[in-house]
């Protein structure tokens, strides 16, 4: 018999914690109208427009995929038929030296 | 009589009846895939009180009795991913009503045969009617991957059709070499003869076997045909590429190497090294995409990675965790594929750079794209969730380490997966003069599949069982004493 933890702890979970970032949020919230200049985006003194300030997705992620040198390992997808049949090889070769040595 | 055959049947018959009805007007080929569909459907879901009940019926086709004749084996396991296949098939039929609009014969043809190369292989219970129904599944891919006939079709079908054939050659040949190690290819009969088998013998037939199949599974290294395949192909066809044929690959690994073999140490660790492979790298390089379709090919390679690492867990929590992350995913990718297609219809492009603004004009679509999307992430009161605590609370239980990497992968799927929503649905709204028209016939299929998706997230009861069930039915006595009574 199979004993599953009861999936309704985690559903409880995100509810909670769902209703406290709730309720956080309407704490923190500001409440009635703006002073004037208090909604302008600071840029640390600069003058800078508010399209400007705005990240891009094309870039949002740029860190992560430095990181992870994901570019590398896209390049690795050369659109080369060979390449592609030399990584099925690969892992069939992987595949049974694994059953075979460790099967 | 074997009626375990007859869904099979019946999809064949309406694969060689839609040229015949499509004669005078090829506007009969969808209502004649529709139909043959449907009754198969119902005849799938006639044989489900039983299966249920007795646990697993055997057909020998033409009362020869196994190991000499054919066996047609039908448990929970795979009459729910024959079932869920022909469901998939029906809603992506019903969709290309108004998406297909020319060479409709060929294109309801070649689905039908898929499809029956794709049931085939679910209830083959010998190894050389598994290759032939994976020919026959392979064969009508090809075709679809180069429906569109303009060159990056013709490309993606070539790089499909020659990578497969290496696949198909594969299998074939760990057919032979078994067939040669143990004289038969009835798969209870020779998962007995194997034991008398030098294990390298038995190691290197199944290993040739696996490779071949992890092939159709899109399991990395052998993944490389899958993303230009998707971004090529009509885009219902991609929903049935990653919620159908994956399955049948990844089905055909499991049921040949849990029942062939007597000890799965070794299997496990292949499939965990594939799986991790497949899950991590398949996850950023959804994340550099600018081609939807793409993107949603690399994220079902991920996917197929996280089924594959769950099942390598070895543990009944975790293969019943895998299994029913298969099916979910059937759901999820098959509505953001159908999402994706209504958008590639009406936008003519598949840039997510090139799309923007599509939530105030196509609301329906938008929503369901939300659906799918927070599903594909395991958010809870969708079917993802379900699926994806499971595999977390099993990795928990083997490595903390998995657990780690799967949370991480996940992270990157939220970072896509919402990417792509904000990029399409979000931002200032191109001018579209047919905003808000969205056919009744791709309308349907949307909203059952988010229907579905919420309904097995919010009720997950049923689901559960239902893989606790599918797992039973790869123990290998039960198999070998049902098969070969």
């Amino acid at each position: 018999m199979i004993e599953y933890p009861y999936i309704g702890n985690a559903l409880l979970f995100f509810f909670i914690v769902s209703l406290i970032g709730y309720a956080l949020y309407n704490i923190t919230r500001r409440k009635g109208k703006p002073e004037p200049g208090k909604e302008i985006i600071y840029a640390c003194g600069e003058d800078m427009q508010p399209e400007e300030l705005n990240i891009p997705p094309e870039t949002f992620y740029e860190y992560l995929i430095d990181l992870f040198r994901v570019k590398k390992l896209r390049r690795l997808h050369s659109g080369v038929l060979n390449d592609y049949l030399l990584w099925v090889l690969a892992g069939t070769l992987a595949a049974i030296a694994a059953l075979m040595i460790f099967g | 009589m074997a009626y375990g055959f007859l869904p099979i049947g019946v999809m064949l018959a309406t694969a060689f009846l839609i040229p015949i009805a499509s004669l005078k007007s090829d506007r009969h080929a969808k209502h004649v895939a529709t139909a043959g569909m449907i009754l198969s459907l119902i005849l799938t879901a006639t044989m489900v009180p039983e299966i249920f009940s007795s646990g697993r019926l055997v057909f020998q086709i033409e009362g020869w009795p196994a190991p000499f004749g054919i066996s047609i084996v039908l448990d929970t396991l795979s009459i729910t991913l024959v079932f869920l296949s022909i469901l998939v098939s029906l809603l992506v039929v019903v969709f290309s009503y108004k998406y297909v609009k020319e060479r409709r014969t060929k294109y309801y043809s070649l689905i039908s045969l898929s499809l029956v190369g794709t049931l085939g292989m679910l209830v083959a219970g010998d190894l050389f009617n598994m290759f032939v129904y994976l020919e026959v599944l392979s064969v009508s891919s090809y075709a679809l991957v180069a429906f569109n006939k303009d060159r990056p079709a013709i490309e993606s079908g070539i790089k499909y059709l020659i990578i497969g054939s290496l696949g198909t050659s594969l299998v074939l040949l760990g057919i032979s070499f078994l067939y040669g190690l143990t004289g038969s290819l009835n798969l209870a009969d020779v998962s007995i003869k194997l034991l008398s088998v030098p294990g390298a013998a038995a190691g290197l037939a199944i290993g040739l076997i696996i490779s071949g199949m992890a092939v159709k599974a899109g399991l990395m290294p052998f993944h490389a045909w899958l993303p230009d395949s998707y971004q090529s192909s009509p885009s219902p066809i991609s929903a049935i590429f990653s919620g159908v044929t994956a399955n049948a690959g990844i089905y055909a690994i499991m049921r040949i190497g849990f029942i062939s073999l007597m000890s799965h140490q070794a299997l496990l660790g292949l499939l965990l090294f594939f799986g991790l492979l497949s899950m991590v790298a398949g996850a950023f390089l959804a994340l550099v995409q600018s081609n939807l379709k793409r993107l949603l090919g690399y994220s079902s390679i991920s996917q197929m990675g996280y089924i594959a690492m769950s099942i390598a867990l070895g543990t009944p929590f975790g293969v019943s965790a895998g299994m029913l992350h298969m099916i979910n995913q059937a759901f999820i990718k098959g509505l953001l594929f159908l999402s994706t297609a209504f958008i590639v219809y009406r936008t003519k492009t598949d840039n997510i750079y090139e799309i923007s603004g599509n939530f105030r004009f196509h609301p329906v679509v938008a929503y369901s794209f939300l659906i799918g999307s927070l599903s594909l992430v395991g958010v809870p009161l969708f079917n993802g969730f379900v699926s994806k605590w499971m595999i977390y609370m099993a990795t928990l239980e083997v490595s903390p380490v998995l657990t780690v990497i799967s949370l991480m992968v996940t992270v990157i799927t939220l970072a896509y997966i919402l990417k792509a929503f904000y990029l399409i649905f979000l931002g200032n709204a191109k001018p579209d003069p047919d905003a808000g028209i969205l056919p009744l016939s791709m309308k349907i299929p949307i909203i059952i599949l988010s229907a579905i998706i919420v309904a097995m997230g919010i009720f997950p009861e049923l689901s559960i069982k239902l893989s606790v069930m599918m797992f039973s039915d790869l123990d290998r006595f039960a198999y070998i004493g049902d098969v070969l009574k």
